[in-house]
């Protein structure tokens, strides 16, 4: 059975440990309240060192279907057996030696693609366990022989030198057993933020010195009590050091959002070492199809939002192992679905990964005595090689007996993973111009021929020039590549004449070329800063189009769609050659009307280093670049690319041959049907919480938003991040225009307790006012103007 | 013979969710087994029907599911017969089905009141009943089984989890226990079980070495009744009652003698509790001290001693971040006991709803501890203690709540914080947190 519990031994070991360990601190003894600092005393979170690994785990609770994950598409007895449940090869994302991944790991295949994931086939152990418990268990467990209860990493915890409750955490309310040690145990975090230890005012630091002190002795009530004492104490720590972590909206969907959560306590550097991420339901008995497509491809959206969120600093020493309690049989069930299985792949993800194909694929004709697969590996010996070269320990004592470990790591440190782009959210009215450079330091174009320096801002003239006018432009959108930089760092784009902002449009690591789509309000004397954080690097800058107070096109998300993929019989893009591809009047876009699209581009397998060029068809290639690769590489860079008089986009291809593949994500609709953006530094009009005053149940707050925080006063709708903290009720609010009648709508729905921001464009109403209604219970609301529509 | 009153107060916390001042004073002049049997007697326990809210067409399928939770917590926190209600809690997390699977929550309700109408019953009835509630048919997969190809999940959840234990059977017993429950299926237009004799594996089946044509319930009766069977189904069950009620980790000999004791009284669940609190080790430091509340048993108790409902306590808003939401187990196997309890985010989320708590009482004037804030001090932290269930409070956790309310009076204007701090802080006092 797996029980998380540790026994009443384990827990008064953990209270010798803990309170020797507090003896030697700062805290005094006796029953004092202790006053609680925010200063760092007796526990401190503490900066890792800059060589050691980091492991984030993902567990993927109910059993993974391996061979629906890495799909054996060369073996006829796996379509034999799995009917109607067996992915055809054109489905899966060819992988070569006759495997493909699921069609919805895309993410997992870019990564593969760049050397960074292991995939190792037929793991398991001998006489496995069926059940569900008994199986997850022993994978936690992960020793030698069975006996007590505690988890391979949880052991590793207790022979730490950093001591802080932060060194490993799980993402969640409790603490699995793989993180439950003899001695110590990591902390858990809920996705929602800590409610304890963030606030910072007389009263609360004393409330939390009085829920401090509780620990300071034993409560006499027996080790339970105590070790509950301590683990609040644990959590005002926690709450106090991670009230940045959650200072901006974390993404929706589960999977993506505790992984942007473990990005964001990595790059805090508050020690974090060991993340758990779990996600449930893979125990796919009925209905496998549509509930492993839906589970896989939140999968691959955690992955990306992972490496999206970790700078490159931590990123190329980030690994994540993913594990199953057990794979499924190799036959499919009457309910199209597969029963509890045994063998299954285990991944490995991470820069600091040596990828492939490793172990070996399970034999289909040669199975167990119940008709299961039979395992190769044991699945110890991937915790052996992770304990070895990630958390740097001797895996002998860990897992009480010596493992063989794989060459599962590369030993160095490779090329970081390039983050995804955002999509440009700023919903103005956009005007495509043809790709215009404006900067190339490698050329000495728009600046001196030398590389930019760290922290050196250098701006660039953007105005009246290129197709870009010289007036009523209200921000710029570029493609930004970064090329030869010298060391880890991001490029922060932002509006001349403004201090510089804590942001980064784009990060890299030693020696990478990186593109990223940028967009930037223009600054003082129509320029845009630009400033590298690091080292030094060449930077290349090429318009792409702009806003206009005079007018535009609004865009139009759409579901991905792929338009083009010349990896299907068509052939790689020869040296020079260029494709074109036919936008209007296909994929659901309208013939006519569309001034501009959104590509997610992609290069596959190029055998130069190169760039590729987007531009309208029927025009010349511009000197300008869309992506720019090395040999060898697969390249996304999100494009926003202007059409052509026949309603289509030319494909350049520089150097080299090289697989292109264009997917849409959007296109701007000339008719601008929505009114023209501004866009401001977030400005905070409305917080409730400074009167202690709640918007009540079933009532309206009036705010007034023109003419305030430089809002003009005709402007017709304002863009706010709205917040609501701590509502009592489930519930929601509703922002309409003062004077108006209450529409059938909710911006931001909320629970009790939590909470929640999400980003409203509000029509101003009469008096310059907008009205927020508050459906049910109480609830604060704060209100951040980020832009406007005049 | 009197009972000691920490033996009565610890009595009432497992065999119920806690008791007053005045209930521990009034058992404790009587002896130990006139108080167990007091608790035991159910005679006349209310058998509620199913909440309004459960029927309610108006409401989601999701506001469905958190009307009844609701319901639930009301109803213990309420309810006359503690004992009945904690007995129910144990089957819910041993015969599980989860909301989040299932959906149905007029399932869920059908099954949980098969659960309460035997959770003091026959051990044997619950399991034969339970086994073809539509929320358990739903639940292990069992809706849809066929003889072809019979669907394993309630077959093996049934030997591991819910009778035998890993261990006492193979797969040859589970692939024969999924043939024999074959056909055994849900007519989802009646949302009722069917047999369908068409799709049942009528065939030859080896059971623990017999071999014929076993049918589902016929396992169940089996288990029940062979002799070998029989007591390691008691075995079983006895440790994980003697876990749920006194502490993880059972000792061999006391298993052993619950487990005659339940094979005697042909698997009825009354002797066996009777025996388990007459043990003597079951007022041992080592049980006193071996359990952590579980989030329901935290909520019940305070809305008990307290008289808050669910309406102001929000126990099911709550209890997803807590770590139990009743009707919706993480998995089959229920909850895990102790230190699965214990985390730094659950200690959040316990100050987050202190705070909710507060702020929803404050805004309408009904604090619950508004009245306290004219009392003096010594005054004020004994009610506050009481009114939460605490009767008896460790000196170190009154002395820190007696030196914070003073410190916190003498800070100027800083009085509109007073009963803010002073629920958060008793909420996460350890002896609120403690079974």
């Amino acid at each position: 059975m797996l029980s998380s519990d540790i026994e009443t031994e384990h827990a008064l070991k953990l209270l010798s440990r803990r309170h020797f360990l507090q003896a030697m601190g700062a805290t005094g003894a006796g029953i004092a309240l202790g006053t609680y600092s925010r200063d760092l005393e007796a526990y401190a979170a503490a900066p890792l060192p800059p060589s050691d690994g980091i492991l984030v785990v993902l567990l993927l609770g109910g059993g993974n279907d391996g061979m629906n994950t890495v799909v054996p598409i060369a073996n006829g007895a796996y379509y034999d057996k799995r009917k109607s449940l067996a992915l055809s090869a054109n489905q899966t994302i060819g992988i070569g030696q006759g495997f493909g991944l699921h069609p919805k790991l895309t993410y997992l295949k870019t990564l593969y693609d760049q050397g960074h994931v292991a995939l190792v086939q037929g793991v398991g152990y001998a006489n496995p366990s069926l059940s569900h418990f008994d199986s997850m268990a022993t994978w936690m467990r992960g020793q030698a022989t069975g006996g007590s209860f505690s988890g391979w990493l949880g052991r590793w915890l207790d022979g730490a030198a950093d001591t802080s409750p932060l060194h490993m955490l799980n993402i969640g309310v409790n603490v699995p057993l793989h993180l439950t040690g003899q001695v110590r145990s990591a902390s858990s975090m809920a996705p929602w933020g800590m409610d304890l230890g963030g606030e910072n005012d007389a009263p609360h630091n004393r409330l939390y010195g009085a829920i401090r002190s509780l620990s300071d002795a034993s409560s006499g009530l027996g080790p339970w009590g105590d070790t509950i004492t301590r683990v609040e104490r644990d959590a005002l720590d926690i709450g106090r050091d991670v009230v940045p972590v959650f200072a901006s909206k974390l993404p929706d969907g589960d999977m993506a959002r505790d992984m942007t959560l473990a990005a964001r306590l990595i790059n805090a550097n508050l020690g974090v070492r060991v993340v758990s991420v779990s996600q449930d339901g893979y125990d796919t008995h009925s209905n496998q199809a549509t509930e492993h497509d839906k589970l896989l491809g939140e999968l691959d959206a955690g992955l990306r939002a992972l490496y999206a969120g970790l700078e490159p600093r931590f990123a190329n020493r980030t690994t994540v192992l993913v594990i199953s309690e057990f794979g499924r049989e190799p036959s499919a069930n009457d309910s199209a679905g597969t029963d509890h299985g045994t063998t299954n792949t285990t991944m490995l993800i991470g820069p600091p990964v040596a990828g492939g194909m490793y172990g070996q694929a399970p034999s289909w004709s040669d199975l167990d005595d119940n008709d299961r697969f039979k395992s190769s590996l044991d699945f110890r010996s991937i915790y052996a090689t992770v304990l070895d070269k990630v958390l740097g320990a001797d895996h002998q004592q860990i897992l009480g007996a010596n493992y063989e470990t794989l060459p599962l790591f590369s030993g160095a440190l490779l090329e970081g993973v390039p983050a995804p782009p955002p999509i440009p959210v700023v919903p103005g009215r956009l005007l495509p111009v043809t790709p215009t450079r404006k900067l190339d330091t490698r050329e000495g174009n728009g600046g001196p021929q030398a590389k930019f320096q760290a922290n050196v801002e250098e701006t660039v003239y953007v105005l009246g020039v290129g197709g870009v006018p010289a007036q009523d432009v209200t921000a710029v959108v570029m493609n930004v590549t970064v090329t030869d930089p010298t060391n880890a760092g991001f490029i922060t784009v932002w509006p001349t004449g403004e201090a510089k902002p804590n942001a980064s449009s784009l990060n890299f690591v030693p020696n990478q070329t990186v593109p990223n789509l940028v967009m930037s309000k223009v600054g003082a004397n129509g320029r845009v800063s630009l400033a590298v954080s690091d080292g030094a690097a060449n930077l290349i800058a090429d318009i792409v189009g702009y806003f206009s107070k005079a007018g535009g096109s609004s865009l139009v998300p759409m579901t991905p769609i792929r338009l083009r993929d010349t990896r299907n019989g068509e052939g790689k893009v020869g040296p020079g050659k260029t494709i074109d591809v036919q936008m209007t009047g296909t994929a659901g876009l309208p013939a006519s009307g569309v001034s501009a699209v959104v590509l997610n581009v992609t290069v596959n397998e190029p055998t130069n280093a190169g760039f590729v060029t987007v531009y309208p068809t029927g025009e010349a290639v511009p000197t300008a670049s869309s992506l720019n690769f090395s040999a060898g590489l697969t390249v996304p860079n999100l494009v926003v690319a202007k059409l052509g008089p026949t309603g289509a986009v030319s494909f350049f291809n520089s150097d080299g041959s090289s697989h292109i593949i264009v997917d849409l994500l959007g296109w701007y609709d000339v008719s601008g049907s929505g009114p023209a953006a501004s866009a401001s530094s977030p400005q905070r009009l409305m917080d409730t919480r400074d009167t202690k005053t709640k918007v009540g149940a079933d009532s309206t707050y009036e705010l007034k938003v023109t003419g305030v925080a430089g809002v003009p006063d005709d402007a017709k709708a304002v863009v706010l991040n709205v917040t609501a903290v701590d509502p009592t009720e489930t519930g929601f609010l509703t922002v309409y225009p003062a004077g108006r009648p209450l529409p059938n709508a909710s911006n931001l729905n909320f629970t009790p307790g939590r909470t929640v921001p999400n980003q409203v464009i509000a029509t101003v109403g009469d008096g310059g006012k907008i009205a927020i209604y508050n459906k049910r219970g109480t609830t604060h609301v704060i209100c951040d103007l980020v832009g406007w529509y005049v | 013979m009197a009972t000691p009153a920490v033996d009565v107060a610890h009595l009432l916390r497992r065999a119920g969710f806690g008791g007053t001042s005045a209930e521990i004073n009034s058992f404790a002049s009587q002896d130990l087994p006139q108080v167990v049997d007091h608790l035991l007697n159910d005679a006349g326990a209310p058998q509620p029907g199913k909440p309004a809210a459960v029927a309610d067409p108006n409401k989601s399928e999701w506001e469905q599911f958190h009307a009844l939770g609701n319901w639930w917590f009301d109803h213990m926190a309420s309810a006359p017969m503690p004992l009945l209600e904690k007995a129910t809690l144990f089957w819910h997390g041993h015969v599980t089905a989860a909301y989040k699977k299932v959906g149905q929550p007029d399932y869920l309700w059908r099954m949980h009141a098969t659960q309460r109408a035997n959770a003091l019953g026959n051990i044997r009835t619950m399991m034969q009943k339970c086994a073809i509630e539509p929320a358990m048919l739903v639940y292990l997969d069992n809706a849809f089984s066929v003889d072809s190809s019979p669907n394993q999940n309630f077959a093996r959840e049934l030997l591991e989890l819910f009778l035998l234990g890993v261990g006492n059977y193979g797969e040859t017993e589970v692939e024969s226990c999924a043939g024999a429950w074959s056909g055994h299926n849900l007519n989802e237009d009646t949302g009722q079980y069917e047999f369908r004799g068409n799709d049942h594996d009528s065939g030859n089946k080896t059971f623990m070495g017999i071999t014929k044509n076993w049918d589902g319930p016929a396992i169940i009766d089996f288990l029940f009744d062979d002799p070998t069977q029989r007591m390691k189904v008691a075995t079983f069950l006895s440790a994980k009652l003697w876990s749920f009620f006194a502490h993880p980790g059972p000792p061999a000999n006391i298993v052993s003698d619950l487990a005659n004791v339940m094979v005697a009284a042909s698997f009825e669940m009354k002797p066996v509790l009777r025996a388990l609190f007459l043990r003597p080790e079951f007022y041992s430091s080592q049980a006193k001290e071996g359990l952590v509340r579980s989030p329901v048993e935290f909520f019940v108790g305070i809305m008990r001693a307290s008289g808050l409902r669910s309406t102001d306590a929000a126990p099911m808003q709550f209890s997803d971040g807590f770590g139990q939401e009743p009707f919706n187990p993480p998995n089959v196997s229920g909850w895990r006991p102790n230190k699965y309890w214990l985390s730094a985010g659950t200690s959040g989320q316990k100050a987050s709803w202190a705070a909710n708590l507060h702020y929803r009482l404050s805004d309408q004037s009904r604090d619950v501890f508004r009245d306290l804030v004219a009392l003096p001090v010594p005054q004020a932290v004994d009610n506050a203690l009481a009114r939460v269930g605490i009767t008896a409070a460790s000196p170190r956790s009154k002395a820190t709540v007696t030196d914070w309310l003073t410190a916190q009076r003498a800070a100027p204007y800083e009085d509109y914080f007073e009963t803010f701090g002073l629920t958060t802080l008793v909420m996460l006092l350890p002896e609120l947190q403690l079974a």
